[in-house]
């Protein structure tokens, strides 16, 4: 019924295409083909004391990172830890080099002995997502690997005999014998080795701290094995630096020896973790998909660990995704760091779950929680519609407003500008024909007539300009223009307060109309003889109060021109209230809000 | 007399200038917007400046600023501010530093030519003419305890007629009555409303607009 779409998803869910398949053969077959290089090296070595150890060492430890390795890879092909697990084989085994009876393999392998401690580091800050994501992770690590090689390297070129086997080959790479010199860059790079281990160790139980109990379960085993592995290992370089009896030197082999092969079984711990972790998570999630359940984006970020998991939803009629508030979303393009995936029900698009790149590396997860989602997300979706559709009635009414205010402004204009102006002129023109008909009484009178009808017309021109949009109010502001309202008024009408400053052009005009309103309902309807004005500002809001002394009853049900008031006001988001009883006057408040 | 019309409606202005004219006097320049009257007025010096409120660019209130500028730059010339319609707001801008020499119409009262020939010589003489609609809607004014609640309707009008800038000597015309019955009515006018007497009709137009434009509640 439910899935997860992810071709469209820009999120790789397939285990992998034919020419990887060839790549990781070809790894496997270089791996084996190491190992028995390694084995060949330790059963002829004329220096080996312990070849059995040595041989155990080669032969299991290095197959069982290179086989885990590759086989994380297989599975995870964006995940580049197994490729890291596989380069620790590869460093371990080079280490076999030691082993050999030719000069120049000798004093190699001995230069790189310590190079493997420095990728099983590098492993270990880059899990679980193999790459060093910060600055301050690629820099402990390169100090990691400078320091480790240069504190093998040194003593090969400064020091004539390593003082380490019987019979030992001669030292091809000797510069100079310079023993003072290999133990002060020795010293150096113990040092560096360790500030960076420590460095490493911080890194960890900081990210141990800001990981959900998940995302521990399966880190767990991984982390911890790792850094007993880099704690061992530096104080094993440590012992053999600081020249301590070879009993503890050996202890410390030991131990650091069955730490290394824990390793990867502890990588596999966790992947087999992920596993048991993931029915748990599916369970969780479920019981918080319920009805009651709070936030479904709360409990899909924590189901998968992603405290930045964001939700958009679909929206049919536009075609396009909206976040819960209803506003216009986008889904990320690559190389963001994000990705998404796609989430339909029955055939139509839902929802779409954006979340943090590392998570593409859990298909099934992600395919899994998407499934669960679905239905839950599909009614939020709804909601996520209807927010969406409130939004644009909202902005296409104030566009209604804004649209019918500039008109009511240009009609003034025009009325300005045309008709007033020609019959002005008309009556200039009369006033001088007026003049020229000296002495023709009967006309004079009759053109008086028309002059006088030609007077009260241009009145009520004048009124009507007014009417439709005060001039007076776009450029004077509220106090002038009730002021001017209130001389009109055919009531006696007191202004007890206008703020004086401007407020914003549709609060002005609405506060307007509303008082414009009220007064002519009040001499018209309500027999009103007097009335006050009052226009605060309250904390945001702008308050219009007019009282009048008339019979009262007055509904803004009813009449078109109270009606017309709320249909304004309810655009800009203001409420009125008219209290009116029969006979007892009205008083009638607009809130209007102006931040 | 010499005239200079600052207008920018071509009907309108040519209107003014045809009437101007055929009454006898001469129009020297015409303007369509402020800054060209500005420069004539200055060019001719003309007795009168008539000046439409709303010119260009923003057709809103050029029309107020230049007839102040031209008060303060050339003070031998009056200034009649003509408008379509007439707001008390603008005549007391108009009227903020003095009323001499300064009149604020409505345009179409330049049709009736006895009143606007009346208003162009009490302009010119040094005096004021105010438009009735707007004394009118000053009057209209309601404060709470108004002393202008305790005039006579007889006194309302003379202070109405005062306000518009017209002499004792028209006012007495006007109704009809005495100029001594009229120097009573204002005596009693300036008594009730608190203001100090004044025997100069120029500043005493001052004093009831400043008394009128008080704001709403004060008196």
């Amino acid at each position: 019924m439910a899935h997860a779409n992810g071709e469209s998803a820009g999120l790789a869910l397939s285990a992998g295409g034919p020419r990887r398949r060839w790549v990781v053969a070809g790894l496997a077959l270089a791996g084996a083909i190491g190992v028995a290089g390694a084995v060949a090296l330790v059963l002829t070595s004329d220096h080996e004391t312990d070849k059995a150890f040595q041989i155990v060492a080669g032969g299991v430890v290095a197959p069982s990172f290179m086989a885990t390795g590759l086989f994380a890879w297989w599975r995870r092909p964006r995940n580049h830890t197994g490729l890291l697990m596989y380069a620790v084989g590869v460093a371990f085994l080079l280490t076999a080099l030691k082993e050999s009876n030719a000069p120049a393999a000798f004093d190699v392998g001995l230069a790189l002995s310590n190079l493997f401690v420095a990728v099983v580091a590098h492993l270990l800050v880059a899990f679980p997502t193999g790459r060093l994501e910060g600055r301050v992770e690629r820099r402990l690590v390169v100090v990691f690997y400078v320091s480790a090689v240069v504190l093998s390297v040194a003593p090969v070129l400064f020091k004539r005999s390593c003082g380490c086997t019987t019979p030992e080959p001669r030292n091809v790479f000797l510069i100079a014998e310079a023993p003072a010199l290999a133990t002060a860059v020795e010293v150096v790079a113990a040092i560096g080795l360790l500030a960076a281990a420590v460095g490493i160790a911080v890194l960890l139980v900081r990210r141990w701290r800001a990981s959900s109990g998940a995302q521990r379960r399966v880190i767990a085993p991984v982390l911890w094995t790792g850094a007993a592995l880099v704690a061992a290992l530096s104080l094993l370089v440590l012992l053999q630096l600081t020249g301590a009896p070879t009993v503890a030197q050996n202890a410390m082999t030991a131990v650091s020896a069955v730490t290394i092969a824990a390793v990867p079984f502890a990588f596999l711990a966790g992947l087999l973790r992920m596993r048991y972790t993931r029915a748990d998570i599916m369970g969780d999630l479920v019981g918080k998909l319920q009805p009651t359940g709070s936030s479904i984006r709360e409990a899909i970020a924590t189901a998968l660990g992603d405290p930045s998991l964001q939700l958009v939803y679909w929206r049919a009629q536009t075609g396009a995704y909206v976040t819960a508030d209803g506003q216009p979303a986008q889904l990320p393009a690559d190389g963001e760091g994000r990705a998404f995936v796609e989430i339909a029900r029955e055939g139509e698009p839902v929802a779409a779950m954006i979340f943090d790149a590392t998570l593409a590396d859990e298909p099934e997860l992600i395919s899994a929680v998407s499934s669960a989602g679905a239905l839950a997300l599909d009614n939020e979706r709804l909601q996520a519609e209807l927010r969406a559709r409130i939004a644009e009635l909202e902005e296409s009414r104030a566009r209604v407003l804004d649209a019918e205010l500039a008109e009511r402004r240009r009609i003034e204009r025009d009325l300005h500008d045309g008709a007033q102006q020609r019959f002005v002129s008309l009556s200039m023109t009369l006033a001088l024909l007026d003049r020229r008909l000296a002495g023709a009484a009967a006309e004079r009178e009759l053109l008086a007539s028309a002059r006088e009808e030609l007077d009260l017309g241009l009145a009520e021109l004048r009124e009507l300009a007014r009417g439709i949009h005060p001039a007076l109010l776009t450029e004077r502001g509220l106090a002038p223009a009730i002021e001017a309202l209130a001389a009109r008024a055919p009531l006696k009408v007191r202004v007890l307060e206008v703020p004086d400053g401007r407020l914003p052009t549709q609060v002005e005009t609405a506060a307007y109309f509303i008082v414009s309103e009220s007064l002519t309902n009040s001499a018209k309807h309500a027999s009103a003889a007097a009335a006050t004005v009052r226009i605060g500002r309250d904390n945001g809001t702008a308050i219009v109060e007019v009282r009048d002394d008339g019979v009262g009853g007055a509904d803004p049900a009813r009449g078109s021109g109270l009606r017309g008031l709320v249909d304004r006001l309810a655009a800009l988001d203001g409420a009125l209230e008219v209290d009116s009883p029969a006979g007892g006057g009205t008083r009638l408040q607009a809130r209007i809000p102006c931040a | 007399m010499r005239v200079v019309i600052g207008e920018d409606s071509l009907l309108l202005r040519e209107g003014l200038a045809r009437l101007l004219e055929e009454t006898g006097h001469e129009v020297v320049a015409r303007a369509g917007d402020a800054e060209e009257l500005l420069r004539k007025v200055g060019a001719h010096k003309p007795d009168l400046a008539i000046v439409d409120v709303r010119m260009p660019p923003s057709f809103t209130d050029e029309g107020i600023r230049a007839a102040l500028t031209i008060r303060d730059r050339s003070p031998q010339v009056a200034v009649l501010v003509l408008s379509e319609h007439v707001e008390s707001t603008y005549a007391l801008e108009l009227f903020a530093d003095g009323t001499d020499g300064l009149g604020y119409l409505l345009k179409q009262r330049v049709s009736d030519l006895d009143q606007f020939a009346d208003a162009v010589s009490r302009v010119a003489g040094g005096g004021s003419a105010l438009d009735p609609e707007v004394v009118s809607h000053l009057l209209g004014r309601h404060r709470r305890g108004d002393p202008l609640d305790s005039l006579t309707p007889r006194e309302r009008e003379v202070l109405g007629l005062m306000a518009e800038g017209r002499s004792n000597y028209a006012i007495a015309e006007r109704l009809v009555i005495t100029e001594r019955a009229v120097e009573k009515h204002v005596t009693s006018i300036f008594s009730k409303l608190d203001l100090p007497p004044t025997a100069d009709a120029h500043r005493r137009v001052l004093a009831v607009l400043k008394y009128l434009e008080a704001p709403a509640g004060a008196g």
